[in-house]
C-alpha cells in the first residue's frame, strides 16, 4: 500500500485529534516500519488494518465509521495534492468515471507496484451512476467516504446508496442518484 | 502518558527517518529512470537495424520481381527468361518470331539540358506508347538505360518494322514539356531482327537487332532498320 494513505491517516489524526493520540496509536502496534512512512514508499496493508483497528480503539470511533470519515478527509487532500486530475471536472458524475480510466493509470505509470482498486463505472441514466467496487484491501466504506467527499467537494445533489454486489463476494456497489 | 517535548521529538525523529527514506528511494527511481532510458535507446537503435535490414529486402524484392519500377514494362530478367523460352519454342516449331531494340536518340543530352525528372517523364511515355502500339502477345522490357526492347511473337520482321514505325512516328510527335516552359521532343531509333531458319537464341537475336540499331544510329537516328534488309526511315522514305 502506497505511503501516501499512511501519511494522510496520521496527518488527519494529527490534526483532528492530537499529536499525543498519534503517538499513543504507534505505541500500542507492533509495525515493522516503526510508524516511518513517506508517501512515495511502499508498506504492508496490514500496518494500516492496525493503525486503524488502534485508533478505533482509542477514539471509541467504529472502524466503519473511522474510514469513511478518513476517506473524505483523503479525497479533499488529493484536490489539494494532484488538481490536473480534477482540471475541467464540474460534477462527481463527470469525475469518479475518470478514477479508473484515467487517474489510476496516470498513478500506475510512475508506481508500476500500486495495487489501486478498480471502479467499475456505469452510466445508467443521465444524473445517475453506477460505481462497482473491487480491491484485494477490501475497504469499501473508504471507498464510501471518498465518494461522500467528490459529492461534498463538487456540491452535488446526490443520494449514495451502497450495497452488497448480488453475484460477486466482496465487491460492492455504489448507486448515485439525484436526491429527491 | 508522553509529554508534549517528548511527543514533538518522536514526531521529529520519524519524519527525520522517513526524509531519508524518500531520499533513498528518489534515488532508486532516478537509477531505475537511467536504465530505462538504456532500454529505449537500444529499443530505437535496433528498430533503425530493423529498417535497414527491411530496405535490403525490399532492395531484393525489387531486384527479384519481374518489372522495372519506373516504366512499368518488364525488366531484363524477365526478358531473358521468358523471351529465351519462346525463341526456342518458335525455332523449335518452325513459328516466326522478331524483336526490336529501341534506342532513345541523344537521351544523355535530355537529361543534361531538362533534368533527370524530365528524362524519367520521356521513358516513361515512351514506355507507355510502346505499350499502346504492341499486342497483348508481345513482351515490352526495359533493356536498360535508355533501351527498350520488345519480343513479338508469330511475327515476321515486315510486321515488327510496321510496329517500329509506327512508334517511332508516335514518339516524335510527342511534345514534351517541363515546369519552367521548355519544350522538347524526342526521337528514338530501332534495330529489328528475324528468327532465323538457321537457328536462333535470343542472345543471337538481340545481337542482330543490335547491329541493325547501329545502322539506325548512323544513318542519322529517327528510324528503322532491319538486320539484313534496306534501311526504313521513320517518314516514309527508303535509303541505305
Amino acid at each position: 500500500m502506497k505511503g501516501i494513505v499512511f501519511t494522510e491517516f496520521l496527518e488527519m489524526l494529527e490534526a483532528q485529534h492530537s499529536p499525543a493520540l498519534v503517538e499513543e496509536v504507534l505505541d500500542h502496534v507492533d509495525l515493522p516500519s516503526g510508524g516511518v512512512y513517506t508517501s512515495v514508499g511502499t508498506y504492508a496493508p496490514a500496518e494500516m488494518v492496525a493503525l486503524v483497528v488502534e485508533t478505533s480503539r482509542q477514539t471509541g470511533l467504529p472502524v466503519p465509521e473511522l474510514l469513511r470519515a478518513f476517506g473524505r478527509h483523503l479525497f479533499a487532500r488529493f484536490v489539494a495534492l494532484f488538481p490536473m486530475f480534477f482540471e475541467g471536472r464540474t460534477s462527481s458524475l463527470d469525475f469518479l468515471p475518470t478514477v479508473h480510466s484515467f487517474v489510476h493509470l496516470e498513478v500506475q505509470k510512475l508506481y508500476a507496484d500500486a495495487e489501486l482498486p478498480s471502479f467499475d463505472v456505469k452510466a445508467t441514466a443521465p444524473g445517475h451512476l453506477t460505481l462497482v467496487y473491487r480491491s484485494s484491501r477490501n475497504l469499501p466504506d473508504l471507498a464510501q467516504g471518498l465518494i461522500e467527499g467528490a459529492i461534498a467537494h463538487f456540491g452535488d445533489h446526490l443520494s449514495l446508496v451502497r450495497e452488497a454486489h448480488p453475484t460477486e463476494p466482496g465487491a460492492v456497489v455504489f448507486h448515485l442518484a439525484p436526491k429527491a | 502518558m508522553l509529554d508534549e517535548l517528548q511527543v514533538l521529538t518522536r514526531r521529529f525523529e520519524r519524519e527525520r527517518r522517513a526524509r531519508k527514506a524518500a531520499e533513498e528511494i528518489a534515488e532508486t527511481k532516478s537509477r531505475e529512470l537511467y536504465l530505462k532510458s538504456q532500454e529505449v535507446q537500444q529499443a530505437l537503435a535496433a528498430e533503425q537495424q530493423a529498417r535497414a535490414e527491411i530496405q535490403a529486402l525490399l532492395g531484393e524484392v525489387e531486384r527479384l520481381s519481374v518489372t522495372d519500377p519506373l516504366t512499368g514494362l518488364y525488366n531484363r530478367r524477365y526478358l531473358d527468361a521468358q523471351g529465351g523460352t519462346w525463341v526456342t519454342l518458335a525455332a523449335r516449331h518452325g513459328h516466326p518470331l522478331s524483336v526490336q531494340m529501341i534506342d532513345l536518340d541523344h537521351f544523355k543530352r535530355v537529361n543534361d539540358t531538362h533534368g533527370h525528372a524530365a528524362g524519367d517523364e520521356v521513358l516513361r511515355t515512351a514506355a507507355t506508347l510502346l505499350k499502346a502500339g504492341t499486342r497483348q502477345t508481345d513482351l515490352c522490357a526495359r533493356f536498360g538505360g535508355e533501351e527498350l526492347c520488345v519480343v513479338l511473337p508469330n511475327t515476321d520482321p515486315i510486321g515488327a518494322v510496321t510496329l517500329a514505325r509506327r512508334f517511332i512516328a508516335a514518339l516524335a510527335a510527342t511534345p514534351f514539356q517541363i515546369s519552367d516552359g521548355d519544350r522538347f521532343n524526342v526521337t528514338a531509333s530501332v534495330g529489328v531482327a528475324g528468327l532465323s531458319p538457321d537457328g536462333d537464341s535470343l542472345e543471337t537475336l538481340l545481337k542482330r537487332a543490335d547491329a541493325a540499331l547501329y545502322r539506325a544510329k548512323e544513318g542519322g537516328r529517327n528510324r528503322v532498320v532491319c538486320d539484313g534488309s534496306p534501311v526504313f526511315a521513320g517518314d516514309g522514305g527508303v535509303g541505305r
